[in-house]
C-alpha cells in the first residue's frame, strides 16, 4: 500500500474542509493517509549545526518529534505540503519540519540542472504535491510558489512534483479533480 | 537618508554570534554607524517564542527607519523562526503607531556557491515587505557562505573583498535614501571560487570533519531505510 504523509501547515481550522476532501480522495485512490497538524506538535528548529551530517549522520541532534517527521518523509511514498501561501512560500509550522529534512540528504555536493545540490541519502523517494491556500488569488505569490516547490523538489528528488492553489470559495470539486490529476501521476510514477 | 535615523538589524541565523549572517549584517550596519545611523540588534530565534521580547521587536519596528534582515538559507527559503517572526509582524502591523515609512532590506547568504539560489528567498521577504508597507529597497544574495565561516568580513581578507566593495555600495545607496543599485548586488553575488573547486574542497571538508568525530565510515548510513 501506498504511504501518504500530509504535513498541514495551516494556522487555523479556515481551510479544514480542503484538508478532509484531499484525505479523502488520497484514501479512494488506495493510499495509507497520515495526516499532522503540525501547529499542535512540539518541533524545536533546525540549529544548522551539520552535525545529522558528520557527526551522527542521517539523524538530527534534538531528539524531538522532529526525527519521527524526517523518517515519515523518507518512508513515504508521497508527501502533501498543505500551507497558507505564506508571502509567496510556506507557513512556518510547515517549515519547521521542512528545514528539519536535512539529516535525510547527504552532505556531498553535486550538480543537478546547472546547480549545486546535496546528493541524496536514499535511493527510494517521495514525490510531492504541495497544496497552497489563499483568501485572494495573487498572481504573484502563486507564482513564487510554484517556484519553491520546483526548487524542493530537486533538493530533495521527488520523482513528481506539483504545486496546486486553493483560493477562498472556490469549487471544490474543481480543485479536488485538479487533484485527483497529480495523484494519477504520482500513482504512475511510484 | 539623513543622519539621526535608526536602523534595525534583524538577524536570522540560529548560530546567533558565530553566524555569516551577523558578519554580513554587522560589516553594513557598521558602514551605516559612519554616517551617523543609530543602530539596535536582534536575533529572531532568541525572540520569536518569547511574547516580551516580541513586544518589543514591535517598539523597535515602531522606531526604526531602515529594517536589515540577514539570514541563512533554509532550504530554498527563510529558517522557520525567521518566517514565525515575519507573521507577527505582519499580523501586528496595524498596531505600529509610527506613521513615518520604514525601508526594508534583505540579505541572503547559502552554502551553495552559487548566489542565485537565494533568489526564491529574497523574494519571499520582497513580498513580506510589501504586505507590511515597507518600502523594499532590494534583496542580497551571497553564495559560497562556507567560505565566510562567521568571521567578521574586515578578517577574511582579499576573497571577500567584491562582498565588502557590494556593501559599501549598498551602505553609501541607503544613505543615499535609493535602492540597493544593481551593481552592488552583482558584485557581492559573484563566486569566491569556482564552483567545480567549492564543490571539491566542501566535499573533502565534510569527510575531515566527520573523521574528528569518528564518524566517517558512518556519512552514507540510512537510519530510516524500511
Amino acid at each position: 500500500m501506498m504511504k501518504a504523509l500530509l504535513l498541514d501547515g495551516s494556522l487555523n481550522n479556515e481551510f479544514d474542509m480542503i484538508h478532509s476532501s484531499i484525505v479523502e480522495e488520497l484514501e479512494r485512490n488506495g493510499f495509507e493517509v497520515e495526516s499532522i497538524l503540525l501547529r499542535e506538535v512540539k518541533v524545536a528548529a533546525c540549529q544548522g549545526c551539520f552535525d545529522c551530517w558528520i557527526k551522527t549522520p542521517g539523524e538530527c541532534k534534538t531528539d524531538d518529534y522532529g526525527r519521527d517527521v524526517a523518517k515519515k518523509m523518507v518512508q513515504s511514498n508521497l508527501i502533501i505540503h498543505f500551507t497558507p501561501i505564506t508571502f509567496g512560500g510556506y507557513s512556518s509550522e510547515l517549515k519547521k519540519v521542512v528545514d528539519r529534512f536535512i539529516p535525510t540528504i547527504l552532505p556531498f555536493f553535486t550538480k543537478r540542472k546547472g546547480e549545486t545540490h546535496h546528493k541524496y541519502r536514499y535511493e527510494k523517494r517521495a514525490s510531492i504535491i504541495a497544496v497552497g491556500f489563499s483568501d485572494e488569488p495573487d498572481d504573484e505569490k502563486e507564482s513564487i510558489f510554484n517556484e519553491l516547490v520546483y526548487h524542493n523538489s530537486l533538493n530533495m528528488g521527488a520523482p513528481v512534483h506539483e504545486a496546486i492553489i486553493y483560493i477562498k470559495n472556490q469549487s471544490k470539486n474543481d480543485f479536488i479533480n485538479k487533484f485527483a490529476k497529480i495523484l494519477k501521476k504520482v500513482e504512475e510514477t511510484t | 537618508m539623513s543622519t539621526n535615523k535608526k536602523a534595525l538589524l534583524l538577524v536570522g541565523s540560529p548560530k546567533g554570534e558565530k553566524s555569516t549572517s551577523l558578519s554580513l549584517g554587522n560589516y553594513l550596519i557598521l558602514r551605516l554607524e559612519e554616517f551617523g545611523i543609530v543602530y539596535e540588534k536582534r536575533f529572531t530565534h532568541r525572540l520569536v517564542n518569547r511574547e516580551e521580547k516580541k513586544q518589543d521587536l514591535l517598539k523597535m519596528i515602531d522606531n526604526a527607519d531602515l529594517i536589515i534582515l540577514s539570514f541563512p538559507l533554509y532550504v530554498d527559503s527563510l529558517p522557520a523562526p525567521v518566517i514565525k517572526t515575519m507573521e507577527f509582524i505582519n499580523e501586528k502591523k496595524e498596531k505600529l503607531e509610527s506613521k513615518k515609512s520604514k525601508s526594508f532590506i534583505a540579505i541572503c547568504n547559502s552554502g551553495f556557491p552559487e548566489a542565485s539560489q537565494s533568489t526564491i528567498a529574497l523574494q519571499i521577504c520582497r513580498i513580506f515587505a510589501k504586505d507590511c508597507g515597507f518600502i523594499w529597497k532590494g534583496g542580497i544574495a551571497v553564495g559560497g557562505g562556507g567560505a565566510i565561516h562567521g568571521v567578521p568580513l574586515q578578517e577574511r581578507g582579499g576573497m571577500v573583498r567584491n562582498v565588502i566593495k557590494g556593501l559599501d555600495l549598498t551602505a553609501q545607496a541607503l544613505m543615499d535614501s535609493k535602492e540597493i543599485p544593481q551593481e552592488a548586488i552583482d558584485l557581492i553575488s559573484k563566486k569566491f571560487i569556482p564552483s567545480t573547486l567549492y564543490s571539491m574542497f566542501g566535499n573533502l571538508g565534510w569527510k575531515l570533519q566527520a573523521r574528528r568525530y569518528s564518524a566517517k565510515k558512518k556519512l552514507r548510513d540510512k537510519p530510516y531505510s524500511i
